[in-house]
């Protein structure tokens, strides 16, 4: 009885010699080029994404709603307000703070009054400075969350939040409260920027994913192709007495080394591709990275592979129930 | 004679094949068109978004996008001011950071609402993503000006299309986000009643009629830095603002078949299992004395048919079905794959020829 390798052998070079290595490249071509070249792609975005990150200096002044402890921050609170003087019903938003002081390092008080207050007081954003100036008194009743208060006017400023007023209050129940807060503004765009890739990265997987689920099918129709190809040796060895287990255990085996090499030759060619697109592009616009191969697109092509075990094993037993090997 | 041959083919391959077949090219009719259809989609964004017509010009400055762009109303106005039935819009667009996302915020041209600084309008759909309600009051942060500002929602702003995904508010509110002054805006709509006050303004701005009268439809864009106008002119407004950057329409669409191309790169497979389901049919027509071409031709007609009902039923769910997914997204925008007749048909026919080819070789093997 032939070895399990010689009936492998066999296997391998009729494969080869019939030329039916094409059909497992149509197959794993598709696949895995559109991966390869779309994660470049994604890659590419993230690659120049980053070099604008590095350029980006400066600082940014944002309302969030977590204490971020590695900057500097200030609790407030914030809501809708109505602002009521004899003369004037504006709405306009709050912010809520216990004193202004802790504000001091996000906004700059442009003026102040001088005189004494013993209600709250209220600060105007410079945006809304030509609305306010009309006011006549220095008392103004601000109505916040249902609740009216008795406020002065103690004085306007600028900086951010410029289009709303401060109010210094106790913090309220039933408002919202968040932290103000100055960060680096490259971690503000690097968080836009991974926004954007999550999006990216999100359709490019799913494209992938119906991509092969497409191509299992098809690949299965290549598997019973082939099968149909081999026939000829299937029978011989047969008859010279190989066992049908021993013929599916090589067909797998020989199926699966044969997926693994073109599927490698593809990632292979795919990276040769893209090389050659990057030289050409760097003619006319500055393309900085060039593609790579990485143990990513490695497992992914291994993956890829694994699907040809259960599918020839299932186009296998198809094949041998139409052809007369059982006998 | 063809119709019986055509007959016997469909009754020798089974039912559930005859289903898997349809279904497997309905799956890559759908990879395909959905891929032409999102590109060309992404490419016409920013038509949709500023919305000209073949009566107006458009005046945007230097700029890759319609966010970027800063033009003076005072130097427009300067120009045209004494001309009769044109109007003009001033548009101020600008991106902006809500709740980790970016959305693109909007100017209403409304005066009542023009000095509002506090209130949005949030379209439908930002407000569905976002989980905004009226009364809500919500941090807005600017990439232009590195601050923030509070602002409450007085309504939402119930509009199918683009504008659903973007945030409506005063001129004065959008101006602080995008930290520019009165003067200043994104871009600026003419619009003339009369063909030959287009040709008047164009010359006072200093564009060269005869580049113009050559094209049919024409969306003119005209571009300054400083004082001096320069004009675009071109058929789509992508085209405009992303060729500077190198891409150009065909690229876009050479890219999008490109993908297609290698989507469809094993249908061949296909057609030659249709053959090879139906052995038994060759046998019973070669010993009826049926010829050989009537063969083929009976095989062909059986995959067009396939292809054919495939492409309606992927059109049908593209239509129903990927319009109403958000999968697709850009600055916010969701984007609804749209394809026409011509895409749908060269897809058709990419498909026809692989499989046919597919089809035809292993006719000739048999």
């Amino acid at each position: 009885m032939a070895s399990h390798s010689i009936v492998l052998r066999i296997m391998l070079l009729s494969i080869i010699r019939k030329r039916l290595i094409l059909l497992f490249l149509l197959i794993v071509l598709p696949i895995i080029m559109i991966n390869y070249s779309t994660l470049y792609s994604i890659d590419l975005i993230r690659d120049s994404g980053s070099r604008f990150l590095l350029s980006e200096r400066g600082q940014s002044i944002i309302l969030t709603s977590e204490n971020r402890t590695s900057d500097i921050c200030a609790q407030v609170s914030y809501a809708t307000t109505t602002i009521l003087s004899r003369n004037l019903d504006l709405e306009t938003t709050a912010l809520i703070v216990s004193n202004i002081s802790l504000l001091e390092r996000f906004i700059r008080i442009t003026s102040t009054s001088n005189m004494d207050c013993d209600k709250s007081r209220v600060f105007i954003g410079s945006i809304l400075s030509g609305k306010i100036a009309n006011i006549s008194s220095r008392d103004i009743e601000i109505r916040l969350n249902n609740r009216s208060i008795s406020a002065c006017l103690a004085g306007y400023y600028a900086g951010s939040f410029e289009n709303s007023i401060i109010i210094e209050e106790k913090i309220l129940n039933g408002l919202n409260t968040g932290y103000v807060c100055i960060v680096n503004s490259s971690l503000i765009t690097s968080d836009m920027l991974n926004s954007v890739l999550g999006e990216l990265s999100s359709i490019s997987l799913l494209y992938t994913l119906l991509v092969i689920s497409s191509y299992t099918p098809m690949m299965y129709l290549a598997l019973l192709k082939i099968l149909d190809s081999l026939s000829d040796e299937l029978i011989v060895l047969r008859r010279v007495g190989v066992s049908l287990r021993s013929l599916a255990k090589a067909f797998v085996t020989a199926i699966f080394i044969i997926t693994v090499l073109t599927s490698l030759y593809t990632v292979s060619l795919s990276y040769f591709i893209l090389t050659l697109g990057v030289e050409i592009l760097r003619y006319f616009i500055l393309l900085a990275k060039p593609p790579l191969v990485t143990l990513r697109d490695i497992i992914f092509t291994l993956a890829i592979s694994s699907l040809s075990l259960p599918l020839s094993i299932i186009a296998f037993k198809r094949g041998v129930k139409n052809a007369s090997l059982l006998s | 004679m063809l119709l019986y041959s055509l007959k016997i083919l469909v009754k020798t391959i089974k039912p559930q094949t005859h289903i898997g077949f349809i279904l497997l090219v309905t799956l890559l009719s759908l990879l395909s068109l959905s891929i032409v259809g999102y590109i060309d989609s992404l490419y016409n964004l920013y038509q949709e978004i500023v919305s000209v017509d073949d009566n107006s010009i458009l005046i945007s400055s230097y700029a890759i996008s319609p966010f970027t762009s800063i033009i003076s109303k005072k130097q427009i106005l300067d120009k045209i001011s004494d001309l009769r039935d044109v109007s003009v819009e001033f548009i101020l667009l600008t991106p902006a950071y809500v709740f980790g996302r970016i959305v693109i915020l909007r100017s209403l041209s409304d005066n009542s609402t023009t000095t509002n600084t506090s209130c949005v309008y949030p379209g439908a759909g930002v407000a569905r993503e976002l989980n905004l309600r009226e009364g809500d009051v919500i941090p807005v942060y600017s990439i232009f000006t590195r601050k923030s500002i509070l602002v409450s929602v007085c309504g939402l702003y119930n509009h199918s299309d683009y504008h659903s995904y973007e945030i409506l508010a005063s001129e004065d509110l959008v101006r602080i986000v995008r930290g520019v002054n009165k003067d200043q805006y994104s871009i600026a709509i003419i619009r003339v009643s009369d063909p030959s006050e287009k040709h008047l303004i164009l010359s006072r701005l200093g564009v060269d009629i005869e580049k113009i009268s050559l094209l049919k439809r024409v969306i003119i864009m005209i571009s300054y830095t400083g004082s001096n106008y320069t004009s675009l002119v071109s058929n789509a407004l992508s085209e405009v603002y992303l060729g500077r950057l190198g891409f150009h329409k065909d690229h876009m669409l050479l890219l999008a078949y490109s993908i297609v191309s290698l989507t469809l790169l094993s249908t061949p497979l296909i057609g030659s299992h249709i053959t090879r389901v139906s052995r038994e049919f060759i046998e019973i027509l070669r010993s009826q004395g049926v010829s050989r071409e009537n063969i083929v031709i009976s095989y062909l007609t059986l995959a067009l048919l396939y292809i054919s009902i495939s492409i309606l039923l992927s059109n049908l769910i593209l239509q129903t079905l990927l319009i109403r997914l958000d999968i697709v997204r850009f600055l916010g925008y969701v984007i609804v794959p749209k394809t026409d007749l011509v895409e749908t048909l060269i897809i058709l026919l990419i498909e026809s020829i692989l499989i046919l080819f597919g089809v035809f070789l292993s006719v000739k093997e048999e």
